[in-house]
């Protein structure tokens, strides 16, 4: 069974200016991933959604993308 | 507010961070003034800086239009920076919400509460040490398969020149 990205790297805030790793969750039309798919922990799901959409609102992601 | 709240309001340590954009209309040399701006709303509700990046220009994901007296400007780039701080006690983190809105070379800001930690987390060392590691693999397979192939032809001339060296 695939374990948790951010237990694994000790990673315990996700910052919505890591580009680089939020991109690792979004599928290529720029959309969230699911926690089924992510196999992340719900905490970190949770903080992951939250640092997404900050980074969108900030335009270092898209909303949608081709 | 019960009073619970309010001791534990108190106790919690209240660090903040300002992420923002300025506009890139505004030449480079000028960049850092903006930079001293910001760093002024933070002044006067008494916030320690704990650490700060300063604005690199970068292109937008989208562009973002903003008006100016009636018309918009439409921006695709701008410098993006953020400066991660501590507030005190007697400090109100609406006033520095309020003094970057106010402020017309901002195209867009965030506040946000986060923890004294770097946050950072650098996926590149650990995606580059990966590839690397997966070159190095190749090569070795690679140089074993040549290896064996230069000894097979070393074996079929030295069977070729026992044959010959029969013959005569």
């Amino acid at each position: 069974m695939k374990q948790c990205f951010f237990s694994q790297n000790n990673i315990k805030y996700v910052d919505y200016k890591d580009v680089e790793l939020l991109k690792k969750f979004l599928n290529p039309h720029a959309r969230m991933q699911g926690k089924k798919k992510t196999n992340v922990k719900a905490r970190s799901q949770r903080q992951l959604s939250e640092a997404i959409k900050r980074a969108r609102y900030m335009a270092l992601l898209p909303f949608v993308a081709r | 507010m019960s009073k619970k709240a309010a001791v534990a309001k108190n106790s919690e340590e209240k660090i903040y961070e300002v992420g923002y954009h300025i506009l890139s209309s505004v030449s480079e040399e000028n960049v850092p003034k903006e930079v001293e701006k910001i760093k002024a709303y933070l002044a006067k509700e008494k916030a320690v800086i704990i650490s700060e990046e300063t604005p690199k220009l970068r292109p937008l994901a989208y562009s973002i239009k903003k008006a100016f007296g009636g018309s918009y400007k439409v921006f695709d780039k701008a410098y993006f920076g953020f400066i991660k701080f501590e507030l005190g006690i007697d400090g109100d983190i609406i006033n520095i919400d309020l003094g970057m809105r106010n402020n017309e070379s901002i195209l867009r800001y965030i506040v946000i509460k986060t923890v004294r930690e770097n946050t950072m987390y650098s996926p590149k060392i650990t995606v580059f040490s990966d590839k690397e590691a997966k070159i190095k693999t190749t090569f070795k397979e690679d140089k074993i398969v040549k290896a064996e192939k230069t000894a097979t032809i070393e074996e079929i001339d030295k069977s070729i020149d026992a044959l010959v060296s029969e013959e005569v």
